[in-house]
């Protein structure tokens, strides 16, 4: 009988998981209607409503940064657009979204590299995780079919298709390994009209530098109530956690 | 003594002052100049001289009242003396005095606290006269053709010359200073440079070395070299005083010889003469600005005096709606384009972003200033349509003809297609002209209305992901094993017997069985076959040389226990026994033969 069990509890999981889907979507849909009507106040409610069903849809979380930034958050729509943008990392609205809404914040974003850096840069940015997990599993399949290959037929010629898969496995891997300890980072975004760096976790240590609303900084590490957080320009300074929020 | 002995008691004694063991001797301050009358342009040096019997590590700055005088230095030099076996240092400060104006003035007292006392010097009183003076080249050059009259004023002056003195408000002044001489002279530098409070400046040109040419002034040649040219802007009317420029510069002297010798001297030399420092003065001069006439000052003027075109143009003239259009209106000219505004669009369905203005400035070869100003709008159609921008004009006040002037564009057409745009009012504070039209004017709109929301499948959190990753080495292991099982098979015969001993046995044993119900000889021939070829093949050894001595001698030594080597060696005997003597044998017997036979060759497989 313990099979029955396990049966009925899975059955009401997923039960309850199509229903609070079912409810994320119709939140959204009303979400859709009010914001039409302009009334972004109500839509933004609607929106964060579906967000707390647990759903991490990236339409559910652009929809909501449109209607956070109607409502006059800068920086909290750059945070809701940066996560739309994790999970669906091509999107044109919310690149020109995002896009639009750095351009309108206060401090500037450096320049991105030009020439053979910027090439470079633009390369190793542009793979999703999951086509890094892909390319992955295909080297890993090209690097162990063609060792099982050689193996087999015992050809000379696959020696060398063996050491392009376990050269083309160990740069792959590198790759992603890399680019997951990128993605990986804590990343912040000053959601508050200004923020003041210090050299310290402290109010009263030094002042280093000030920062305004929707710009992003990368978090070194914490401590109590504060991060040390570091500009893409590489300067960083202590800040409140108040004024920041996680993307 | 001997001369080395000497040098070893004088270094031992300067170290001694130096280091103030030596009685220390009183601190005097003394002032003095080197002449107490002097000309209007010409300098005087003082010198302050501080005297001790030891070294003194600090010496501050002294306090002395020069108010009436322009001030260059001090330069410092120090000096050791022993006299009758007493060391005395100096150290010098030496001014360089220049009179602001004619009279008589006083170099104040110097007051200088050193080690808690207070040194105090003499003020010196010093004439300065407003008349000529006469210069030690002068003298010389008037024989060499450079200078024809003895006054330094009249060889060396700086002028200061307006084109023109009278002009309108905003109207350009070009003010000149040129340095004129007859002497050779060295360390020409600016001393004074105007402010040249109440105009709005742009210069035209700075010497940085001289460039003299020859000119004529008066009845003599001087050179004339230009230190500076200035473009000067009345920014109101009434009469603007340009202050006076000074420049110093040194005039090298000429010794008188004192004898046959001084005629080969190397310091005759103007290079390593001495020299007389001079200070000259332009004149100030005032420069009368007009007001610019009140009547018809058309509304649109903004201050703007010369002479300007101007010239406008759109691209692209035909747009979807809501996308850029970049108008660009470009004013070029002479006069002071600074103090235009770049000119106010407003047009019904166009949305008008604030210009992005760009300035180039041209000077041209009568040294009026001039140049182009850009201005670039962008222009969002907010609906379909044809638009027209109407001319877009600059007043200006052209100071040749004395009255206010229009400079306007032809019109231009524009055409937009495509719906009416909505929402695009953006904040969009202080965003370039290309960072407006690359986003265009708002954030895009919402996603549409979907049955199901879902999150993207993240491939590294899926079971199958990591399945893959571990079932790819193991498949790679068993692959290989398999291929080593295979090269075995096919190159060790002892092998590949070992591994199809037990498949041959049952077969063979399942033969046995199924001729139980046929002749003894063949029942027992079949199970003989079975057995022997089992141990056969599990120790690789030719089946035909089997018999039951050797079986077993060889089992023993495979490590095969006693007892089965017994129940093998019993069984063999009846196999044979049942070959060669049928009829003996019931079948419920061979039925436990062949069962014990089976039990047999299990406890053989086990065993070896």
């Amino acid at each position: 009988m313990r099979w029955v069990r396990w049966c009925i509890v899975i059955f009401l999981g997923i039960a309850g998981s199509a229903e609070g889907q079912s409810a994320a979507a119709g939140l959204y849909v009303e979400g859709n209607q009010l914001y039409r009507a302009g009334d972004f106040s109500s839509a933004r409610l609607r929106y964060e409503a579906a967000v707390r069903t647990g759903i991490r849809d990236p339409r559910l979380f652009y929809n909501l940064a449109n209607a956070t930034y109607k409502t006059g958050e800068l920086g909290l729509a750059i945070v809701l657009y940066e996560r739309a943008l994790r999970l669906a990392p091509r999107d044109e609205d919310i690149l020109a979204n995002l896009r639009f809404l750095r351009r309108l914040k206060r401090d500037r974003d450096p320049e991105p590299a030009s020439g053979l850096g910027g090439f470079i840069e633009r390369v190793y940015l542009w793979p999703t995780s999951n086509e890094l997990a892909v390319g992955w599993l295909l080297s890993l399949l090209g690097l162990f079919g063609s060792a099982g290959w050689r193996r087999w037929r015992q050809m000379p010629v696959l020696h060398t298709a063996v050491a392009v898969g376990l050269l083309l496995c160990l740069s792959i891997g590198g790759f992603t390994l890399s680019r997951s300890q990128r993605d990986g980072r804590v990343e912040v975004v000053v959601t508050h009209a200004e923020g003041i760096a210090r050299s310290g976790p402290d109010a009263q240590q030094t002042e280093v530098f000030v920062i305004h609303e929707g710009t992003k900084l990368v978090v070194e590490r914490s401590e109590g109530d504060w991060y040390l957080a570091r500009l893409p320009s590489g300067l960083g300074g202590w800040l409140p956690a108040s004024v920041l929020t996680e993307i | 003594m001997t001369f080395r002995g000497i040098r070893w008691v004088v270094a031992a004694f300067i170290l001694l002052a130096a280091s103030g063991i030596v009685d220390a001797q009183d601190i005097e301050v003394t002032s003095q100049v080197d002449r107490r009358q002097i000309a209007a342009n010409e300098a005087v040096k003082l010198t302050l001289t501080i005297t001790s019997a030891r070294q003194l590590v600090h010496v501050p700055a002294p306090q002395i009242d020069l108010s009436a005088f322009e001030v260059y230095g001090p330069s410092v030099s120090t000096h050791m003396q022993i006299v009758n076996r007493r060391t005395s240092f100096s150290r010098d400060l030496e001014y360089t005095l220049y009179a602001r104006k004619a009279g008589r003035h006083t170099i104040g007292a110097a007051a200088l606290e050193i080690d808690g006392k207070t040194y105090q010097t003499e003020p010196i009183r010093i004439d300065v006269s407003s008349g000529r003076r006469k210069s030690g080249q002068g003298n010389k050059a008037s024989g060499g053709g450079q200078g024809g009259g003895d006054d330094l004023s009249d060889n060396l002056f700086l002028r200061a010359r307006l084109d023109p003195d009278t002009v309108y408000v905003n109207e350009q002044v070009t003010a000149s200073f040129d340095l004129c001489y007859r002497y050779n002279l060295r360390d020409v530098g600016f001393s004074e440079i105007p402010t040249f409070s109440g105009f709005w400046t742009h210069e035209l040109f700075v010497a940085q070395r001289l460039d003299p040419q020859v000119e004529k002034i008066g009845d003599r040649q001087f050179h004339v070299a230009p230190l500076r040219r200035m473009a000067l802007f009345p920014a109101r009317d009434g009469t603007l005083q340009i202050d006076a420029m000074a420049v110093t510069c040194a005039i090298p002297q000429r010794r008188q010889r004192r004898s046959a010798f001084d005629a080969f001297s190397l310091f005759d030399d103007p290079l390593f003469g001495r020299t007389q420092s001079v200070m000259v003065r332009s004149l100030q001069l005032p420069v009368v600005a007009r007001p610019l006439p009140e009547a018809d000052r058309p509304p649109a003027f903004s201050g703007l005096v010369g002479q300007i075109e101007i010239q406008a143009s759109a691209e692209p003239r035909r747009v979807a709606t809501g996308d850029p259009v970049t108008l660009r209106v470009q004013v070029a000219g002479i006069g002071n384009l600074h103090s235009m505004k770049a000119p106010v669009l407003r047009i019904d369905g166009l949305k008008i972003y604030e210009p992005k203005g760009e300035m180039q400035q041209t000077v041209s070869e009568d040294g009026r200033l001039g140049g182009a100003a850009t201005y670039e709008y962008i222009v969002i159609p907010e609906r379909s349509g044809g638009f027209t921008i109407p001319p877009i004009e600059v007043a200006y006040f052209d100071p040749t003809r004395r009255q206010y002037r229009l400079a306007s564009t032809d019109q231009i057409a524009l055409l937009s297609e495509g719906e009416t745009v909505t929402n695009a009012s953006a904040a969009l504070h202080d965003m370039t002209r290309s960072e407006i039209a690359e986003l265009g004017s708002d954030i895009r709109h919402i996603k549409p209305d979907v049955s199901e929301l879902e999150a993207p499948r993240e491939i590294d959190r899926q079971v199958w992901f990591w399945a893959v990753q571990l079932l790819l080495p193991m498949g790679y292991v068993a692959l290989s094993l398999f291929r080593r099982h295979q090269e075995r098979l096919l190159g060790d015969v002892g092998y590949a017997r070992r591994r199809g001993a037990s498949d041959a046995a049952r077969r063979r044993l399942q033969e046995a069985a199924e001729a139980l119900d046929s002749t003894e000889p063949i029942f027992f021939a079949t199970l003989h076959t079975a057995l022997v070829s089992f141990i056969g093949d599990q120790i690789n050894e030719p089946t035909p040389g089997l018999d039951r001595v050797r079986c077993r001698s060889l089992l023993r030594a495979g490590g095969v226990v006693e007892p089965t080597l017994e129940r093998l060696d019993q069984l063999l005997e009846i196999c044979e026994e049942g070959r060669f003597s049928p009829g003996q044998t019931p079948q419920a017997k061979r039925r436990n033969v062949l069962a014990r036979s089976e039990a047999v060759i299990d406890e053989l497989r086990e065993a070896i």
